[in-house]
């Protein structure tokens, strides 16, 4: 205690000569039980003409004291994660807090990175068809978007298209376009078929490689090789630019599609999975990964000598095999991947995180089960690079929960996407009766009381 | 109802009047612009249920200006007067106070137990418009499909409806839309302004804006490449005709006409085409851009949040554009106020408390919340029917009751959509060079009891038919 004191007697001491002191106080606010977590040299070792430096950048939005969970660096108790403009600018516990940054306090909540699905179907879509782009379609103000927020997912995966959860506009909404390839084994005659535009692709994709080299040789002779016939959708599957997503539940189904990736090698996702458990080997030696609902339940077909239908080990199984997965919730009461008010409770987007909780309690880690509804939902997507994780530089989606986020008690009180505030459980009249926080949630003043 | 009895000389004013509007043929050019046809005499018009029976009064009859004494005359523009005269004349209001002169020889009439104000102006309607010809795209205008005999333009008159902004219909950038007084036995007679402005209707959709921002993309393309031609083709030194420069011949190029005279330059196009013309406008901001949204809808829930994602929608794909905004939709508006405002843009809403705080029972009032913010708010009527023009004042004072303003809701409905119009300098407002088309009401406007007792439209009482 007396250190502490000490401490901060020199910050109140730079405070006064400078007018100083925001990031020293942060500390006050922290329970008296956890350890101070700066290093007691670290003040004093700032130089005193730090302060006069420090710029006064617009832009800043620092969220102060929480528990970070940032997935791919581990947690991080009381630190701050600092956001400018949509990204995430830095994240620790001596992070300095630029004057003017607005302040949002995670006292006593987690934060955690935005989720992200891997199945939805029109999640703030407006409208019918009619083509186009599915951003340009997009109603920021839709019920589903806030129900989606509720549960804590700020990227869907619909319809091809990677996008962000928004409801204060359309500014950088699209992550992805065409982010897999959708593709069907079907039977028969279309199985053959598909080998045989697979097999032209592939002739293709030799050729042209062909000729890019004898161009860069010099070669003015070289022919360019002819388009016709060739599905240019394979040819960026082959080029391995895209994975190609097949919807298949039965391990039957997938027997004839890994077949096919040991012809021709490209990324390759499976949806639905309910049998996923039954063969984990084979997919896990095709590196495909796979997307997948625990909480879905089939029971065995009894007639079958070998294993079908679903398991609540499922995905420790293939953890163990090595495989890849992501979750997506389980169809809503309506069979569509939407959000649903009536029904039953819980078979929607807003319980993504029970997925994973159900997984756990199947014998799955609870680092993966996390990782699963971030990170690897995003890697398997292609945006890894930008969402899934709190690192420096990435996209600022974050989610602020009043407790672990595989606790069914947990909701989520925050969520913030390219930088701001989109969602507030405690301004939204669906959700702010239900267990309001006696505490709450919001901005704090630039300088935190001293006493 | 009808005319009071008691001014016999309204009778034969209004009828005098009504005949100079019957004359038939261009105007003559005079001195003003609502000065008398010659004296020939007028053909005996053709009987129609809303004009006045044949006058008594000689067409020739030196134009008469008169006094009107009302209890109170709500200027908008101003702050209303108690026991005023409005002095009008040749169909345009030449006074207005408490102790103006009237001038010798005008008619006085006494409405001392009514309140004057002015006629209403409904800024966007598709009221009347029945097209006989093909749509021309952005040139197409709403005047060539006014059809003036439609039955909705007798109702809008009765309810006090005085301009009437007419746009054409269709999706996309629609067209012109042509600024009508409801009354008159031909288009030509009911028009006050064509082209008033550009009307467009905007749905969710890349096919929407793309068409939006790629026309005016082009048209800003087309009229970069305009300008710049004839600026080169003022700088180009235009030889005389026959005497080409004597230098010319010889170090002509072999592609040079065996002749020896210069190639001619390119001519640059003498003007730009009709429908680059109209987006020219709009960029010079001559001209506002209208925009209706709506249809569609959102998700969930009774999808109640159109046309807030349209306004985004559209932000988005105008926003390399400055322009004279004006959106009309419904209460919703409300949800994108700051893109409302900050885009600058009048917004025109149904007078009606149509929407709730999202995901709520809670009832919002559009209007007053983007009154508050600072917008410029403008009322249609509901629909366009008798029943919607007749309850659009009392509309306006639910609307107060739930929120706007009092002071503002008349401009709202008389001097805001003038401005949509174009006409702020011309109707809108009680006030002295302002076309004289006043409404007398019993009672205050936006009582419950209200009620629209005499239209004057251009200087000439209306009169009710039965």
């Amino acid at each position: 205690m007396i250190l502490r004191a000490r401490i901060r007697g020199a910050l109140l001491s730079i405070a006064a000569i400078a007018g100083f002191g925001s990031l020293g106080f942060a500390q006050d606010t922290r329970p008296a039980s956890r350890p101070a977590s700066r290093p007691s040299t670290a003040p004093a070792s700032r130089p005193a003409s730090a302060p006069a430096e420090k710029p006064k950048e617009e832009g800043f939005v620092a969220v102060v004291n929480g528990d970070v969970e940032t997935v791919t660096m581990g947690r991080l108790k009381g630190a701050t994660v600092l956001i400018k403009g949509t990204k995430i600018w830095k994240v620790g516990r001596n992070v300095e807090i630029p004057d003017g940054a607005q302040r949002i306090d995670a006292t006593g909540l987690l934060v955690y990175p935005g989720l992200v699905t891997t199945r939805a179907q029109s999640i703030g879509i407006a409208g019918g068809g009619g083509g186009g782009k599915l951003a340009d379609r997009y109603d920021p103000f839709g019920l589903d978007v806030l129900g989606t927020l509720a549960g804590g997912i700020t990227t869907v995966f619909q319809q091809d298209t990677v996008m962000k959860v928004l409801t204060k506009g359309i500014d950088d909404l699209t992550v992805r376009e065409g982010a897999t390839l959708r593709l069907q084994m079907g039977s028969g005659q279309a199985r053959l078929e598909l080998r045989e535009r697979l097999e032209r692709a592939r002739t293709y994709v030799m050729d042209s490689r062909e000729f890019e080299a004898k161009k860069a040789a010099g070669d003015k002779e070289a022919k360019e090789p002819s388009k016709d016939g060739v599905d240019m959708g394979l040819v960026r599957l082959l080029r391995r630019e895209v994975p190609a997503r097949f919807e298949v539940d039965r391990a039957e189904d997938m027997m004839p599609i890994l077949d096919l990736l040991d012809t021709y090698r490209f990324d390759c996702v499976f949806s639905g999975c309910l049998e996923a458990w039954t063969i984990p080997n084979e997919i896990s030696r095709r590196g495909v990964r796979c997307i997948l609902a625990p909480r879905r339940r089939q029971p065995r077909d009894e007639r079958r000598e070998v294993l079908t239908g679903s398991s609540p080990e499922a995905c420790a199984i293939l953890k163990r095999a090595g495989v890849e997965f992501a979750f997506y919730p389980p169809p809503g009461f309506d069979g569509g991947d939407i959000i649903t008010w009536d029904g039953i409770a819980g078979r929607d987007l807003q319980t993504l995180p029970m997925e994973g909780a159900w997984a756990i309690r199947g014998g799955l880690d609870e680092q993966t089960a996390l990782e699963a509804i971030t990170i690897t939902a995003a890697r398997i997507l292609g945006v890894d690079h930008r969402v899934g994780s709190i690192e420096p530089g990435k996209d600022a989606d974050l989610i602020l929960l009043d407790g672990n986020i595989f606790d069914f008690r947990s909701y989520t009180q925050v969520a913030i996407v390219n930088g701001a505030i989109q969602y507030e459980k405690s301004k939204v009249p669906l959700f702010s009766h239900i267990r309001p926080r006696t505490v709450p949630v919001g901005e704090v003043p630039a300088y935190p009381e001293t006493k | 109802m009808g005319i009071r009895p008691a001014p016999g000389s309204l009778l034969r004013l209004s009828l005098g009047l009504a005949a100079v509007a019957f004359a038939q043929g261009p105007p003559a050019p005079g001195p003003t612009p609502q000065s008398q046809p010659s004296a020939a005499p007028a053909p005996p018009p053709a009987p129609m249920p809303w004009r006045p029976l044949p006058s008594p009064v000689p067409d020739d009859a030196p134009e008469e200006s008169f006094a009107i004494h009302v209890k109170r005359a709500i200027t908008v523009s101003g702050e209303p007067i108690d026991d005023a005269t409005i002095l009008v004349h040749g169909g345009k209001i030449v006074g207005i106070g408490r102790n103006v002169e009237a001038p010798k020889g005008a008619k006085h009439l006494d409405y001392r137990q009514l309140t004057a104000m002015p006629g209403l102006v409904v800024a966007v309607t598709r009221a009347g418009y029945a097209p006989r010809s093909l749509p021309k795209g952005v040139a197409t205008r709403a005047k060539d499909g006014i059809d003036p005999d439609a039955d909705v333009y007798k109702w809008a008159a009765r309810a006090g409806i005085t301009t009437m902004g007419v746009v054409p219909a269709g999706g996309g950038i629609v067209g012109l839309a042509t600024a009508i007084s409801p009354r008159g036995k031909s288009v030509d007679e009911m028009v006050k302004k064509e082209d008033a402005y550009l009307f467009s209707s905007f749905e969710l959709g890349t096919a929407a804006k793309d068409n939006f921002r790629q026309t005016f993309e082009r048209a800003k393309d087309a009229i970069e490449a305009f300008e710049k031609a004839q600026k080169e083709a003022a700088s180009r030194p235009t030889p005389a005709p026959g005497t080409a420069p004597a230098s010319a011949p010889a170090a002509g190029p072999a592609t040079q006409p065996a002749g020896g005279a210069p190639a001619p330059a390119p001519r640059p196009p003498a003007k730009l085409d009709a429908q680059t013309e109209i987006l020219a406008s709009v960029l010079k901001k001559e001209k506002k851009l209208v925009t209706q949204f709506g249809g569609g809808g959102g998700f969930g829930v009774g999808g109640q949040t159109a046309p807030a994602p349209e306004v985004v929608h559209f932000t988005d794909a105008m926003k390399k554009f400055e322009l004279d905004r004006v959106y009309v939709g419904g209460a919703n508006l409300a949800l994108v106020e700051e893109r409302v405002s900050d885009a600058k843009a009048s917004v025109l809403m149904p007078a009606e408390e149509s929407a709730y705080e999202p995901f709520t029972r809670i009832r919002l009032n559009g209007a007053a919340e983007l009154h508050a913010a600072g917008v410029k708010v403008g009322f249609l009527p509901t629909a366009d029917t008798r029943d919607g023009y007749q309850d659009w004042l009392h509309k306006v004072g639910e609307m107060v009751r739930y929120g706007f303003p009092a002071k503002d809701a008349l401009r709202a409905v008389t001097l805001t959509p003038a401005e949509i119009l174009g006409m702020g300098d011309r109707i809108g407002s009680l006030a002295k060079d302002r076309d004289a088309d006043i409404l007398f009401l019993e009672g205050s406007p936006l009582d419950a009891s209200a009620k629209v007792r005499h239209v004057m439209i251009g200087g000439e009482l209306q009169e009710e038919d039965q």
